[in-house]
């Protein structure tokens, strides 16, 4: 400390110091000063700097108004690490138990006091002019209470007179006489201040809304800072240089936290009664104006910070009232022209919706699971998964809900559905890729706009009010859905907005299995997205580095949860913990990906998922002698690694972010560079031929990017924005963005084991031969062909076996009988046969290698390279797709469409189920649908309508009304693809049904040639089936003779034919119609034995068994003349044994 | 012709309908409601009736009173009385004239431990009348089928054929409108776990939304009808591909795409000729 005091109040050109800070050389005079013990003092000195700045100002700091209840309220540690305000973090102890001291603000107003001009606004009856805000840090349990708020501690009823003792004193002025006269020729002019005094004043002044405010507290007033009351400028300039520097070269452990510090000062609000009752030791930064005035210099001089924060920060810097008059110049001309070179790009575009994870064939259909019943039951679980993310999506904001109670049985049922590894694996992706879906649309909370009206108003005079408010709309304490679940968890605290349903599926789901699965799924995405290569522009980089913190955070929360404890650990429970942890492993090899990164150059893509990760372990796990290793590599990268500006600062801050969590082991900060170059190993290790583009010196970095990976940035813009109000909008307009990111896992590997083969002479040639190409050569030709073995394999799967499977289906209709095991031959000539076919499909594919490779490839290359390139992408294609063939062909592959083939056909045969051959869309590939035609439905509803009014109604059907039906059936049979199976057979009954009733009921409308037209039809669309199938048919119960739709001698066609008005021209039609139906084949003579049996069987009018019996004889007649014509004699074998003559003179017995 | 209703006179007319006696209802309502397409009009009587005999189906089709039913057929057929028994029957008990003719035909062919013939049995007797051994039986059930709109073979067969008439017709439209898709058969045989009619390979948009998928409905889309597709189909969809339209062919009750929330599934009673498709020329 005396050091540092020292170096500030002497003469030693800083230069020197900051020399010796950065590369240790000591120059004479510092020598003097710094002893021997340089070397140690130096990695500390940043350290100690800090620490004496924190010592000389604590005393004042101490004076910023606390609140009496502040104790009280600190219950809630949750926005904590994201919202430090002016009491927590960098002024409390790193000890857990006291880091949430003061975590409440005041809300009281607060009248400021410019000691010169106290009486212009010191009248307490006169209307507030300003509202002060309250931080984010008011607990959630807690409703805001304003009569609590009257409970200030600086009673201040009392007029302030001019001339009263509420000035602070300012001691320093008396005691240094040069001081004061540095200070007094610092002084700007009168007028000029005055200038600056007006403009705040005109600001302060714009009325707000009051009655928003309504729970309008007493006033109260804060010392207003003046520059002439400065004391020690010159030492404060020495240490704010001095500070500055270490900010600037990042050799304190935190900015953020520094920065945050600064801001602090710089709105230190000190009431004059409080200051005048406490005696201030004495010390640089010992008034307000001292402080205001050390910050608004260090703050004006890391302008390299500044370039790469959010607009809305520069803003509020811009209008900060103490910094318009102690940095004039800064605010006046830099800050607008940094803030104007700042463009802010919304990634995220306005109406994005949150996108479900689209289903791929590549990974998502049957092929990808083991089974049948794995395939199903996943379907379910996605649906269910999708349900619930719905459900909470809309319901997490209402009051009341809770998703324990409304979830859990789902979520647990879901997950657990299949106790397979396989549906693990697959839910457990479908929930990787839809947080990362959701994590790309993640707004900052408080970055909501409020469109006018009173709440817009509201945001710009009192944006935390108005937070407050919105929060309790949306989150009364009693139902917030997310702390339903468990003890309170420091690291449930890092979840926010919809990420919490992610987090309390994981808990609610509570199976170790689907933790594991989910476990290996993001260990795996943050590995193909770290050596993801597509990185080229802002957005794709933007979104790579998103969802790599988002997975790391979920690992974290995976990996760490199990050891979280709300309570602060004793030290021997925490030494017995470690000492069980000593050996454990980490999920993922931080040190190795560190490593890697820095030499590689990609630590800005890196990094951030590390410290996101690191943020969410608790204080044993730092400890561990595993992770020693992995938070020096850090302290070396924050130190040592170049990366461009954006970057550097991106990945600093948030390094420093982590160095200032309270469990950081802070001895490690104080590594000399030596020590910690041993944990990093060799460090020319690096450079192997790799292909990954280098990243760290591209500009990928932008504002709102380091926002959205840092939204503790945030805090600092807050602390500004609630001290100076007035017009200050809590929301900027950050961007952020939102493209819907699919992380492609990785291709399994699909390789069969192979012995570990010697390197050939062969292959090293290839290897040396890419090594010398340009690094796209070798990429493009395995890009070139992973796509080409992936489109064969495509077309293996989906036109080659399913076609081949078809036929081996079709063969096993009509496989012998007697063969034995008819499944397993066949399965074993279907792999030969598709091995053969994708052999061939792969041969063809190759073909296009040339063309395609001369397209991609660099253009210069010899013609020669490229027929090597050529040959090597068609030996990779086919090396794949072999591999492929391997893996999958087997006869396993066909088993389950045959046995199941087989199943069918058994079946069948039990049913004896004969299925006339339907015409259907498949069978006739060729048609062109004709949609002139009449529809299928419109058929059947007219010909249904018909049979029903000649029946019913005794409606005249004419001749030609049978033409036209039988040409529209013609058609719409033959001309439409829209006809279905069973629609064709309903159209054949029905047509059958038509002509049969016409011909019974209206024999006069029907003409021999149109029964032929009609068979002939039937004949041509509905032909008869194979006799050999139809054979033997075994009686269904009840006598059914024949499914067969052409039944004209069955009772209900004689009852039919009981009631026609002229019964002889009716049976000469249905005698015909039926002679017709035999000549075609269509009817066999054995059906119509059958079917007469079945007529005798009941009891008839005579009458009507006479026309029977002629009707039957002329069967008879016909088919004996069949036979003896040698030239009709077809297939049909059946013997006539002389039944029908038989039945046919029985039935004409008039006595019967 | 309308055929997008609003909930007021979607009530009304579910309100005329069930004063309607069952027989001829169609004539009835187009008298009433003159300004809606016949189709709708057809759609939402058989939709009500479906409703009402999964309501009262499985009441009315108990052994006991099947039994007094074909007790009752089988004495009018003794007492020789007009055809047309079993459809004067369903008028009376108030089940559709197919589903009677069913339950008959069912206790007529009872094994002989009193318990239902098989199923293959009854519906291919039900597909073909002529086959029933009993030819007042075979002849009455032929007039139910005659009748009935709503079940039995004829009725299956012509709403299975509409349904795939404009899943077809749905396709003929997108390939005229230079729409490259995906239909049912396409993904089923990609292996695809869901499969609505139509996936677009290339998006377009209609009125101003994205649409990936199509779902073709040839029938009237009601609350109750619209909720069942949403869970068992439409959800499914969106869950894999987004956004999406349903079309019912027949009309649907305004305002059911509040049911939905956020899940942006479009309803429509007609392909929109409007689609914005993505530009293709470099």
């Amino acid at each position: 400390m005396a050091l540092i005091l020292d170096l500030v109040s002497g003469d030693i050109a800083l230069f020197h110091v900051f020399t010796w800070l950065d590369i240790g050389s000591v120059h004479q005079d510092l020598k003097e000063l710094l002893k021997d013990e340089t070397e140690n003092i130096r990695y500390s000195f940043p350290q100690l700097l800090i620490a004496f700045i924190k010592e000389q100002s604590s005393s004042i700091v101490k004076l910023h108004n606390i609140h009496p209840y502040e104790l009280h309220t600190i219950s809630s540690p949750k926005r904590e690490n994201v919202l430090p305000t002016v009491n927590n973090l960098t002024l409390s102890s790193p000890s857990p138990n006291f880091k949430n001291n003061g975590s409440c603000q005041e809300t009281r107003k607060i009248r400021k006091i410019t000691p010169q001009r106290l009486d212009l606004s010191s009248d307490s009856a006169f209307p507030s002019l300003q509202h002060s805000t309250q931080t984010r840090e008011i607990p959630k349990k807690r409703r805001i209470n304003p009569t609590q708020l009257i409970e200030s501690p600086v009673a201040t009823r009392v007029p302030l007179q001019f001339g009263s003792c509420s000035r602070p004193s300012p001691p320093a002025l008396g005691h240094n006489a040069f001081n004061q006269a540095l200070e007094q020729s610092c002084h700007k002019s009168l007028d000029q201040e005055r200038a600056l005094l007006k403009e705040k004043k005109h600001q302060i002044t714009i009325p707000t809304i009051s009655d928003l405010g309504s729970n309008t507290p007493k006033n109260w007033m804060c010392v207003e800072p003046d520059i002439n009351f400065v004391t020690k400028q010159s030492q404060l300039g020495r240490l704010s240089a001095l500070f500055s520097f270490c900010l600037s070269r990042n050799l304190v452990p935190s900015v953020f936290s520094e920065i945050q510090f600064l801001i602090q000062l710089l709105v230190l609000r000190v009431s004059p009664a409080k200051l005048k009752q406490t005696h201030l030791a004495q010390s640089l930064l010992d008034s307000v104006h001292n402080c205001v005035y050390f910050s608004a210099k260090t703050l004006e001089q890391v302008e390299s910070i500044w370039c790469h924060v959010d607009q809305s920060i520069l803003q509020q810097l811009r209008h900060n009232p103490r910094l318009l008059l102690f940095c004039s110049e800064w605010t006046n001309d830099k800050l607008p022209k940094l803030i104007s070179s700042i463009t802010n790009v919304d990634r995220i575009s306005p109406h994005k919706t949150v996108a479900n994870v689209a289903f791929q064939t590549e990974t998502d259909n049957r092929f990808n699971f083991a089974s049948d019943s794995s395939f199903q039951v996943f379907r379910k679980q996605r649906d269910q998964f999708c349900e619930a993310w719905q459900i909470w999506k809309v319901n997490s904001s209402i009051p009341g809900w809770n998703m324990s109670i409304a979830l859990q049985k789902m979520i647990q049922s879901l997950v657990d559905l299949r106790r397979d590894c396989v549906n693990y694996a697959h839910l457990a992706r479908l929930f990787r890729l839809q947080l990362l879906n959701v994590a790309q649309l993640v707004k900052p909370v408080n970055e909501l706009e409020e469109p006018d009206g009173p709440l817009g108003q509201l945001q710009s005079s009192d944006p935390d009010k108005l937070r407050r408010l919105r929060d309790r709309i949306t989150n009364p304490p009693e139902s917030r859905p997310a702390r339903c679940i468990g003890t309170e968890n420091d690291i449930k605290m890092h979840f926010e907005g919809d990420q919490e349903f992610f987090r309390d599926f994981i808990l609610l789901a509570a199976s170790p299995a689907f933790n594991e699965h989910l476990k290996n799924s993001l260990v795996s995405g943050i590995e193909d997205l770290s050596s993801s290569e597509d990185c080229d522009d802002r957005a794709q980089f933007a979104e790579t580095i998103i969802a790599l913190q988002v997975m790391a955070k979920f690992l974290g929360f995976l990996h760490f949860y199990p050891h979280a404890s709300a309570d602060h650990l004793p030290e021997h429970i925490f030494h017995h913990l470690s000492r069980l942890r000593i050996s454990q492993r980490e999920p993922i090899d931080l040190v190795s990906y560190i490593k890697d990164a820095f030499h590689r150059g990609r630590l800005v893509l890196v990094i951030p998922w590390v410290v996101t990760y690191l943020t969410l372990a608790d204080p044993v796990s730092l400890c561990l002698p595993g992770f020693h290793s992995v938070l020096c590599h850090l302290i070396f990268v924050y130190r040592k690694a170049e990366l461009a500006p954006a970057n550097s600062f991106l990945i600093r801050i948030l390094l420093g972010w982590l160095f200032s969590q309270s469990n950081f082991p802070l001895p490690l900060l104080a590594k000399p560079d030596d020590d910690l170059l041993i944990e990093f190993g060799n460090l020319s290790l690096a450079t192997t031929e790799d292909q990954l583009p280098r990243l760290d010196q591209s500009r990928l970095v932008d504002s709102s990017l380091v926002h959205q990976c840092c939204p503790f940035l945030w805090s600092w813009k807050h602390l500004l924005a609630e001290f100076a109000c007035s017009d200050a909008k809590s929301s900027g307009e950050k961007a952020s963005l939102s493209r819907k990111i699919t992380p492609v896992s990785a291709e399994e590997n699909s390789s069969p084991v192979k012995a570990p083969a010697v390197k050939t002479l062969q292959q090293s040639l290839e290897e040396n031969f890419f090594h010398n190409q340009p690094s796209s050569v070798k990429r493009t030709v395995e890009f070139v062909a992973e796509r080409l073995a992936s489109n064969v394999v495509r077309d293996v799967r989906h036109q080659i076996i399913p076609r081949l499977v078809l036929n081996a289906q079709a063969t096993l209709k009509t496989w012998p009988s007697t063969a034995k095991d008819p499944v397993e031959s066949l399965c074993l000539q279907l792999c030969v046969d598709v091995r053969n076919e994708a052999a061939s499909a792969a041969t063809s594919a190759i073909a296009s290698l040339e063309s395609t490779l001369t397209a991609l490839l660099p253009n210069d290359l010899l013609p020669p390279v490229r027929r090597v390139c050529v040959s090597i992408a068609s030996k990779l294609t086919q090396g794949k797709v072999l591999d492929w063939i391997q893996l999958h062909v087997t006869k396993s592959l066909f088993k389950n469409d045959l046995e199941v083939e087989l199943a069918k056909l058994d079946k069948s045969c039990a049913r004896r189920v004969t299925t006339p051959g339907c015409p259907t869309a498949s069978d006739k590939p060729q048609v062109v649908h004709d949609s002139t035609t009449q529809a299928p439905s419109f058929l059947i509803d007219r010909l249904k309508t018909l049979i029903r009014q000649v029946i019913r109604d005794a409606s005249k059907v004419t001749e030609q009304d049978l033409t036209d039906l039988l040409s529209n059936s013609e058609s719409t049979l033959h001309r439409r693809v829209d006809v279905t199976p069973i629609v064709s057979k309903c159209l054949q009954q029905l047509t059958f049904d038509l002509l049969f009733i016409v011909c019974v009921f209206q024999p006069e409308s029907v003409g021999s040639q149109t029964i032929t037209a009609w068979v002939t039809f039937w004949c041509k669309t509905y032909p008869s089936v194979d006799p050999a199938e139809t054979e033997e048919p075994v009686q269904p119960p009840g006598a059914l003779i024949s499914t067969c739709v052409w039944q004209v001698l069955t009772p209900k066609q004689l009852l039919l034919l009981a009631q026609s008005t002229s019964p002889r021209e009716s049976w000469n039609h249905v005698t015909t119609l039926l002679l017709q139906l035999m000549k075609s084949g269509l009817v066999r003579y054995k059906d119509v034995q059958e079917q007469a049996i079945a007529v005798v069987r009941q009891e008839w009018p005579q009458e009507l068994l006479g026309r029977f019996a002629t009707c039957v004889r002329d069967i008879v007649d016909w088919h004996r003349n069949k036979k003896s014509d040698p030239n009709l004699s077809t297939a049909e074998s059946c013997e006539d044994d002389g039944l029908l003559s038989w039945l046919s003179w029985f039935c004409a017995q008039d006595d019967l | 012709m309308a055929r997008v209703l609003n909930q007021t006179t979607y009530n009304s007319l579910l309100d005329s309908l069930y004063k309607l006696p069952f027989r001829n209802r169609i004539q009835s309502l187009q008298k009433l409601f003159p300004e809606l397409s016949v189709n709708t009009l057809k759609c939402v009587v058989a939709q009500e009736c479906q409703k009402r005999m999964k309501g009262s189906h499985g009441r009315l089709t108990t052994s006991e009173t099947v039994e007094a039913m074909y007790k009752k057929f089988t004495n009018s057929i003794l007492m020789n009385e007009e055809p047309g028994i079993l459809l004067r029957l369903s008028d009376e008990v108030g089940l559709t004239p197919a589903l009677l003719a069913r339950s008959i035909i069912e206790r007529h062919y009872q094994r002989d431990d009193k318990s239902k013939p098989a199923k293959l049995l009854v519906s291919t007797l039900m597909k073909n009348t002529a086959l029933i051994d009993d030819r007042d039986l075979a002849f009455e059930t032929y007039l139910c089928l005659l009748e009935d709109d709503e079940y039995g073979p004829i009725a299956e067969a012509t709403k299975q054929s509409k349904g795939y008439e404009y899943e077809i017709y749905l396709r003929m439209e997108l390939e005229n409108c230079k729409v490259s898709f995906l239909h049912e058969d396409h993904l089923r045989m990609k292996g695809y776990d869901k499969t609505p009619d139509i996936k677009l390979e290339i998006p377009v948009a209609i009125d101003g939304q994205v649409i990936n998928w199509i779902e073709s409905k040839a029938l009237f889309g009601d609350e109750e009808v619209h909720r069942g597709y949403l869970k068992d189909q439409l959800y499914s969809y969106w869950n894999r591909f987004g956004p999406g339209l349903v079309i019912y062919w027949f009309g649907y009750v305004e305002d059911l795409e509040k049911i939905h929330q956020n899940r942006i599934i479009l309803i429509r009673d007609t392909l929109p000729t409007n689609m914005v498709l993505m530009d293709q020329h470099l």
